[in-house]
């Protein structure tokens, strides 16, 4: 039968069997309804109509899955999807790039390119690029008759991070290298000796670092011309690896044997060290001293010998005329020209002979002479000149003249003049000559006084310059002075070169005065006239004694114990009530003096032009200077403060970044002057002058219960301010004087201070009711705390208020109005995590005061808890797995709570009666949490 | 013409392109979207009118006088909005509803405030939005679930704002308090709390400046405050005329934060630059009366003014910088 087959000669198609054909038909139909389609790509496998499984892409997956690069569809392309234009009226649909693109090409395309979302973009780069080409976009989609779009523009942030912008102000230009320029050259230096020493015996173990190759042609340079140039810029890397060989662009012989690299280099550079020494053998190079004979090209195996077959026939020929090829060079780097100019002499093309003259010679210029007294170094003509005759001769002391606007001119201009050089000043001579206004240029009216004044100027700029070269500090690079990094980082001026600028009085900064000095200094005429005209105490002489010390203090910095000036005679509250009176009657004298300063203005001694110094040049100056400083200008010396920066809870919330200080007790105050929140003008913009008691507060985090950190400082005495005062503990002592509370927050902060408890008491006694009735309220308000219910009835204070205090959340109970007589329960907000069941939310509704969505940290009543926690622990019961990831979820919070748990469980045990208000949140929520464990092992055993 | 910003000049330029003045009484709110040139208002003839502000034309009216039309603000979609009922509050509980200007369907109600809403805020980058209302309560919603996720329980009207980064919002309340909260935690509680000292009226409007440096605080005493959005200190204040019984005024910053503009009692309008505030930029008459509504286009050099009647007011770039032109519709 089987040879009967053999002999058989088929003729035409054998017919396929029924069954084979029924199953691949089956599937193909299948595959067409989608079946398959359900199937994951890789195991899904492509049919042709017949069914037969069909092999595509082998590179890509071979018999695997759909229509891979033809954009899911058989026909490459998407095809349009019906719409039915019942609801949706078809306008012609465009067609875009997308619908021609495989998934990936289109995410490819789409970006998932990695950058900043604009969410979290926050120097804006992204952001703003996008929107700039978004507007731009937009621009010609949207043809409009108003011009636009504006707001994308507008609002994009700053192009430049800070970064930038600092090290510009640094010096720093683009497209150069950030690299201190003394600092690294010397490093080179150095390190190219070293480096010389080394190679010196040991020539052809050339490192062939590109940087060291680099040096090594450095050195045949110049050195200090190569330094300048050098460093001072970053080198692209193509012109520190330029470009030399024939290779195509991009293309890397050593790609996979990068060794070679090394080697190739080494001969490079030794090549060039020795000026076309004849280049090493490869034989060398490659195997070392391992053969003299071996043929290059043709390595041996590891397990085989070197034995006679290997050696090299042709070791007297050079190979590398010939295997060079690679290594080809057709231009030498251009920094090395001298090297090529030397080289050429002896190495002469093959087969052209050096000849011994020639008819073509070099036409060489000869440098520039230059002049005998040239030097070679840039004059900057204004500081210098002044520095060149500083004291030539001071010309008279002249009173300014009457025209303040003159005076200011005249000032601005001797300023500018001083800066820029005698030049500017014969420019705008000539220019201004028809103004009359410039009058005193030449010779006119005020001219005495500009003299004057571009005298102090220079004098003052030429001690600077002096300053400046002491330090040695070079002139290329400016130094950064704190003003103009200030500036830069858009910090505000401290309010005394504010009012400078307004007053434009002199073009300096400020700086301090050390008490001591400042009570050397002999005093301004018009400072002891200004304190001299207006005694408002004249009547008692050791009053007006203490209010000129008051003002010299409010008007002067600098640093001053606290009790060297304290009277010590009089009662806290007498002085309490001395203080106010001061401040006002220093505010009136303020508001005089302003209005008369116009008037008085050619009175003023002409000194008070003198106090302006530039921050930089600091404390030498302070002897030249008289330190006659104007009421005016010194009115608000910077006093130095030491304080911890916190960030803004919201810039936190911006930055996306946990607050680290959250639930920390402030520290850092928004620094106000009591005065300035108890004479409240609603609408006017404040110039929060520095000095006076300032009473600063800041609101504690709202989750946490403060910490009652305090420091009551009376307001007579002025401290610098350090720690905050709280209004509320300045109610407090005031209004509640049961040594309870007070014992009750001690224990609370580590950090108060001693004898804070002393304060407190003497702050207490100091501000009667009736003067602090008054502004208490506006105070509260201002500084963002509770203002206890009963303010204007102090016989009320109940632990009900205090409950409120102690709550260190200062939830929308503390816009109460201190009038309003209402229960804390029902001023509480609440903000209910609506998680959709309106009934539950009115149940909580009902009993406000807390946050019924898990975090009930305004909860102040027990029975709310109870409530909570029971229902938290029938929640438990249904799902025992959540508490855990639940407390997870609160890990950070409770952490925290634990810390102060800790802190405040004596206390608790030792008040009972106010254990339930003192308790906040976190102990509620602490004992909720137990409760929930608790209960957990309770199922836990009960199931085993 | 692009413009790159905005200065003094510009916006003493500004002066009325168009006139709409067929609305049926006073226009009680309006607002833009956020990125289509689209603005809707909502007037006392319980309409909602949606105009194109690139060419100023009216898209769109629908009448809505079953629930009438109070506070209106779009959603991100540029034909759905949000718009707070006035009528049948207390019997449907239907404060807000969803609409769909394009078939003119309430496509959801949001129920829950039993009173008036008086401030409405979308969020800028989710579909959660807020509203404050004359019940005292605040409430967060989310577009897609009818049920309120969040309630705050205050004492007297709130006003609310999402900023430009949808990641706070504020709360402002009677006594002048100004709540900042995390959009994310909001039921943490507020995580700032500032005080704008001396004025304890109510606030009608909060709003943050798109760079988020600042706020906006309208005061039903007519006083503008620019607060510091991060510590809260008061920028500059502006004292206005009171305006006639019933109506309040608007304060507006320019999209990039620099001035503020606001109308005031007396039938004027105002601008001034945050930065130099004790200088007014700019004062225009206006002729239409006092001007409720005010805002800024978010993405283009131009406001848009509104009492009765709706004026859209652009650069004007003739020679003549006189405010008033004719009406050009």
């Amino acid at each position: 039968m089987g040879s009967d087959e053999e002999d058989f000669v088929f003729h035409g198609t054998p017919i396929e069997r029924e069954e084979e054909i029924g199953s691949r038909k089956k599937k193909a139909v299948a595959g067409a309804s989608g079946n398959l389609r359900t199937l994951p790509a890789w195991k899904q496998e492509v049919t042709d109509e017949e069914g037969r499984r069909r092999f595509h892409g082998a590179f890509t997956g071979g018999y695997s899955a759909g229509y891979y690069n033809t954009v899911g569809s058989k026909e490459g392309w998407a095809p349009q999807s019906f719409t039915s234009s019942r609801k949706n009226r078809a306008g012609a649909r465009k067609q875009s790039v997308s619908d021609f693109l495989d998934e990936d090409e289109r995410a490819e395309l789409e970006g998932q390119s990695l950058s900043a979302s604009s969410q979290f973009d926050t120097f804006g780069f992204t952001a703003a690029e996008h929107s700039r080409k978004q507007a731009e976009k937009e621009q010609h989609e949207r043809p409009s008759a108003i011009p636009g779009p504006v707001h994308d523009e507008l609002v994009a942030p700053v192009s430049e991070s800070i970064g930038v912008k600092l090290l510009l102000k640094m010096g720093w230009r683009r497209g150069h290298s950030i690299m201190d320029v003394r600092a690294s050259s010397d490093a080179r230096r150095e390190a190219r000796k070293a480096f010389l020493a080394f190679s010196a015996d040991e020539n052809t173990k050339e490192s062939s670092d590109s940087l060291v190759l680099e040096n090594e042609v450095d050195t045949s340079l110049d050195p200090q011309f190569n330094e300048d140039i050098k460093f001072s810029e970053s080198t692209p890397v193509y012109v520190l690896n330029p470009k030399q060989d024939l290779h195509g662009l991009g293309f890397d012989p050593f790609k996979h044997a990068p060794e070679f690299r090394e080697k190739k280099r080494s001969r490079l550079s030794a090549s060039k060290e020795a000026g076309f020494r004849k280049p090493l053998s490869m034989k060398e190079s490659l195997f070392g001293p391992k053969s003299g004979k071996i043929a290059p090209g043709f390595g041996i195996g590891a397990l085989e010998e070197l034995d006679v077959e290997d050696e090299d026939v042709y070791a007297g020929y050079d190979f590398d005329q010939t295997y060079a090829i690679e290594d080809e060079q057709p231009a030498r780097p251009s920094n090395d020209s001298r090297l090529r100019l030397t080289s050429r002499e002896h190495n002469v093309l093959p087969g052209f002979g050096a000849a011994s003259n020639t008819d073509y010679s070099v036409d060489r210029f000869d440098p520039p002479k230059i002049p005998k007294d040239f030097v070679a170094r840039h004059k900057f003509p204004g500081p210098l000149e002044a520095e060149s005759k500083p004291t030539a001769s001071a010309p008279p002391d002249v009173p300014p003249p009457e025209d303040n606007s003159l005076k200011l001119l005249i000032d601005g201009f001797a300023t500018f003049v001083s800066r820029c050089g005698k030049l500017y000043e014969d420019l705008s001579r000539e220019k201004n000559e028809s103004n009359q206004l410039f009058d005193f240029l030449r010779g006119g009216n005020g001219h005495d006084y500009y003299v004057r004044r571009l005298w102090e100027e220079q004098q003052k700029r030429s001690d600077q310059s002096k300053l400046q070269l002491d330090v040695k500090v070079s002139a290329s690079v400016q130094k950064m002075t704190a003003e103009t990094r200030g500036s830069l980082l858009g910090e505000r001026p401290l309010p005394k070169s504010l009012k400078e600028t307004e007053a434009s009085a002199s073009s300096g900064g400020s700086f301090q005065f050390p008490t001591n000095l400042s009570d050397t200094f002999t005093k301004s005429a018009s400072s002891q006239e200004a304190a001299d005209a207006v005694k408002p105490f004249k009547d008692d002489m050791a009053k007006q004694e203490r209010f000129e010390q008051f003002l010299k203090e409010k008007y002067k910095g600098g640093l001053r114990t606290t009790d060297s000036n304290r009277v010590n005679s009089m009662s806290e509250s007498a002085r309490a009530q001395e203080r106010l009176d001061f401040e006002a009657a220093a505010e009136a004298i303020e508001k005089g003096k302003a209005y008369k300063e116009v008037r008085r203005a050619t009175e003023l001694p002409i000194d008070f032009l003198a106090g302006g110094l530039q921050f930089t040049s600091g404390g030498t100056e302070q002897i030249k200077d008289t330190g006659v400083v104007d009421m005016k200008t010194s009115k608000t010396y910077p006093k130095r403060e030491e304080f911890q920066w916190r960030p803004a809870p919201l810039l936190c919330k911006r930055f996306d970044l946990p607050d680290p200080f959250m639930g920390k007790p402030a520290t850092a105050p928004r620094a106000r002057n009591k005065m300035d929140s108890l004479i409240f003008l609603p609408d006017t913009v404040k110039a929060a002058s520095g000095s006076g008691a300032s009473l600063s507060a800041r609101q504690v985090s709202e989750l946490q219960e403060p910490k009652k950190e305090t420091s009551v400082e009376e307001p007579e005495v002025e401290v610098e301010v350090e720690n905050v005062e709280r209004p509320v503990d300045l109610y407090k002592a005031i209004f509640s004087d049961d040594s309870e509370d007070d014992d009750e927050e001690q224990p609370m902060n580590g950090k108060r201070q001693e004898g804070q408890e002393k304060k407190n008491e003497a702050a207490a006694t100091t501000l009667n009711r009736l003067i602090a009735g008054d502004f208490l309220e506006s105070l509260g308000k201002e500084l963002g705390f509770e203002v206890p219910a009963d303010v204007t009835y102090p016989e009320g204070t109940k632990p009900m208020e205090e409950d409120n205090k102690s709550k260190g959340k200062p939830d929308a109970s503390s816009e109460k109005r201190p009038g309003l007589k209402e229960k804390p329960e029902e001023k509480t907000s609440s903000l209910t995590l609506g998680s959709g069941e309106e009934k539950s939310e009115k149940k909580r509704e009902k009993s406000p005061g807390k946050w019924s969505g898990g975090n009930d940290l305004s909860s102040s009543d027990s029975s709310g808890d109870e409530r909570r926690r029971r229902k938290r622990s029938k929640k438990d019961r249904h799902r025992k797995n959540d508490s855990e990831s639940d407390s997870s979820s609160d890990y950070h919070k409770h952490r925290l709570r634990r810390k102060r748990r800790e802190s405040s469980r004596e206390k608790r045990s030792s008040h009972k009666k106010h254990t339930k208000h003192y308790k906040n949140s976190s102990s509620s929520r602490y004992s909720a949490d137990e409760e929930r464990k608790e209960s957990k092992r309770e199922k836990r055993r009960r199931r085993d | 013409m692009s413009l790159t910003e905005l200065d003094d000049g510009l916006v003493r330029r500004m002066a009325i392109g168009a006139v709409f003045s067929d609305f049926g009484g006073k226009i009680r709110s309006m607002g833009f979207h956020r990125t289509d040139d689209l603005l809707v208002t909502s007037s006392e003839d319980d309409s909602l009118r949606l105009f194109d502000i690139a060419n100023a034309k009216q898209l769109k009216i629908t009448y809505h006088k079953k629930h009438g039309t109070d506070r209106v603000c779009f959603t991100h979609h540029p034909s759905s909005l949000i718009c707070s009922s006035l009528y049948n509050l207390e019997s449907t509980g239907e404060s807000l509803r969803y609409l769909s200007m394009y078939d003119n369907r309430i496509l959801r109600y949001f129920k829950g405030h039993k009173d008036r809403v008086v401030s409405l805020c979308m969020s800028p980058i989710n579909d959660s939005f807020m509203s404050g209302s004359l019940d005292k309560s605040v409430r967060l919603w989310d577009l897609r679930v009818n049920a309120c996720q969040g309630i705050l329980h205050l004492r007297g009207r709130p006003a609310v704002a999402y900023d430009q980064q949808g990641l706070v919002f504020a709360i402002a309340m009677e006594g002048g308090a100004v709540k900042l909260f995390d959009s994310r935690c909001y039921d943490k509680g507020p995580f700032d709390t500032f005080l704008v000292g001396g004025d304890t009226a109510e606030v009608n409007d909060i709003k943050f400046s798109s760079d988020g440096k600042s706020m906006l605080l309208t005061t039903t005493n007519n006083n503008i405050y620019v607060l510091d959005a991060y510590h809260g200190e008061k920028k500059c204040g502006f004292s206005l005329e009171p305006p006639s019984q019933g109506t309040s005024i608007e304060a507006t910053f320019t999209p990039d934060g620099k001035y503020v503009l606001s109308g005031s009692g007396d039938g004027t309008l105002h601008a001034w630059n945050v930065e130099n505030p004790s200088e007014q930029v700019a004062r225009w008459e206006n002729n239409i009366g006092v001007v409720s509504c005010l805002k800024w286009a978010p993405r283009r050099a131009m406001f848009v003014a509104a009492s009765t009647v709706l004026t859209f007011w652009i650069p004007n770039d003739g020679e003549t910088p006189a405010p008033a032109d004719p009406p050009a519709d």
